[in-house]
């Protein structure tokens, strides 16, 4: 199980990696970057993003995280996160786009991401915290090939641009050989700032759900013997676009279980804004079991392209379970987000 | 293999279909040009659209056409979260399909996503007879 965990983490990292190479320096990546990226699930139910409201919205189809912390513990440490489709490994696919914006069951299939996560245990260095979290997108209307406001437009941008992009060979005295590849560059930077300044300002909603287990493994071992602290996580996440004065609102109602744990509910709203350099947001939190508010001020920027500086601002009365500092609390990490397809 | 296209000189305009499934995203030009010279008589770009297709009616004459090649590349990326699929050059004259040998059909798998700016090129081209 340990291997099995651990070899499909590294497969799907290595893939994630070698495919970026050929996708680097490109311009119109921040634009769907910047659209959404909400806090990979596996990550969430692991208490290592400073964010306790995330995003409802948009899936990448394929995302790995790194994260750390190491200002906080002084080590590097860091947390792997790799968000994937379920979908499209077991074969599902669209006849067109058309289906894809008509038919919200095979859009939600494809919306689906299946997240693994790994971190060593902060308390017990030995051992190493693992997650598996399913996010489930319900609804998303600034979806940009499920709005009938962008649909067409930007689906005929991107075939224009590749289609004046192409050029056929001639071969005198000869029919061109049928080749198919390499990758190469197009210039879609143009057609994404279009569709994506279209939609940033019309209100919309969102909306996911969302499952997570988390578990201790002990000394690193990933055997039903050896897991600890199991704990179970499910959340209901609605975002609303352009809510006030162009921030997001987000809410979030989750609860977490667990052998070792008392049954906890939260309730979250953030104001959150996003632009092309950084995001920043504010969140109060409801806990239902302690009857306690938590608050934050969130900052994420972008330090140079796919990485990030996460740093929160407030008061957190607990973390993973563990008593924090009541009042005033500084947490933050590096995220450095790759996605390749 | 040359891949052949037979057509009938008087059996009205040729048509030039792009087909590509799995919500994918092409964009195509192509070149009509003289077999021996390499001389280019026509030349005319299409995209699909959100159907996954898209058609161009050939301007030149199919008895003009035989014996000319019509060579094509086709750049295809993937808008959501699928990465694979097939993208297809169908030929037809007066609704009739050409049958080309071989059929102008590529699978396409690992198509980079069009939010990354990359784009898989397939080149071919065929000879009308």
């Amino acid at each position: 199980m340990k291997r099995l965990l651990l070899s499909g983490l590294i497969i799907l990292l290595a893939r994630t990696a070698f495919c970026q190479s050929a996708a680097s320096d490109t311009n119109a990546y921040k634009y769907i970057l910047d659209y959404q990226v909400p806090t990979s699930p596996a990550f969430s139910i692991l208490d290592i993003s400073p964010q306790q409201v995330t995003r409802a919205g948009a899936v990448k189809p394929l995302v790995a995280n790194l994260f750390s912390n190491f200002l906080q513990t002084q080590k590097l440490d860091p947390g792997i996160a790799v968000d994937f489709s379920p979908f499209l490994l077991l074969g599902g696919g669209f006849k067109d786009l058309n289906e894809y914006k008509q038919s919200a069951e095979k859009r939600i299939l494809a919306n689906t991401l299946f997240s693994l996560a790994t971190i060593k245990n902060q308390s017990d260095s030995s051992s190493t915290d693992i997650a598996l979290g399913l996010r489930i997108t319900l609804f998303d209307s600034h979806d940009l090939f499920s709005n009938s406001a962008t649909l067409n437009e930007i689906t005929n941008s991107i075939g224009t641009s590749l289609a004046n992009r192409a050029s056929a060979v001639v071969v005198p005295g000869g029919i061109p050989d049928d080749v198919i590849g390499p990758s190469q560059a197009v210039g879609l930077q143009e057609a994404y700032t279009a569709a994506y300044n279209k939609l940033k300002n019309i209100p919309g909603y969102a909306a996911s759900a969302g499952f997570g287990y988390r578990a201790t493994a002990r000394n690193s071992v990933v055997e039903p013997d050896s897991l600890l602290n199991e704990q179970y996580k499910v959340w209901l996440s609605v975002s609303r676009y352009k809510f006030f004065q162009g921030a997001d609102l987000l809410t979030i109602l989750q609860g977490k279980f667990g052998k070792s744990i008392k049954p906890e509910w939260i309730l979250g709203f953030a104001l959150a804004s996003q632009n092309k350099s950084n995001n920043m947001g504010a969140e109060a939190v409801y806990n239902f079991l302690t009857h306690e508010w938590d608050y934050s001020a969130n900052f994420e920027l972008k330090l140079i392209d796919k990485v990030s500086y996460v740093v929160s601002l407030g008061k957190r009365s607990s973390i993973n379970g563990v008593e924090t500092a009541r009042y005033f609390t500084i947490n933050s990490n590096l995220r450095l987000n790759l996605f390749s397809k | 293999m040359a891949r052949n296209c037979n057509i009938s000189a008087d059996n009205g305009p040729v048509q030039v279909t792009l087909i590509v499934n799995n919500a994918l995203i092409s964009g195509a030009d192509f070149k009509i040009y003289e077999f021996s010279s390499g001389t280019v008589n026509e030349t005319f770009k299409l995209n699909t659209d959100t159907s996954g297709t898209a058609s161009y009616t050939v301007t030149l004459s199919a008895s003009i056409l035989i014996g000319q090649v019509l060579s094509w590349q086709i750049l295809t990326c993937a808008p959501v979260v699928t990465n694979s699929g097939i993208v297809k050059v169908q030929i037809s004259q007066n609704g009739l399909l050409c049958a080309t040998t071989p059929e102008a059909s590529y699978t396409l798998t690992s198509v980079p996503a069009c939010s990354a700016d990359q784009s898989v090129p397939v080149q071919g081209g065929l000879l009308f007879n």
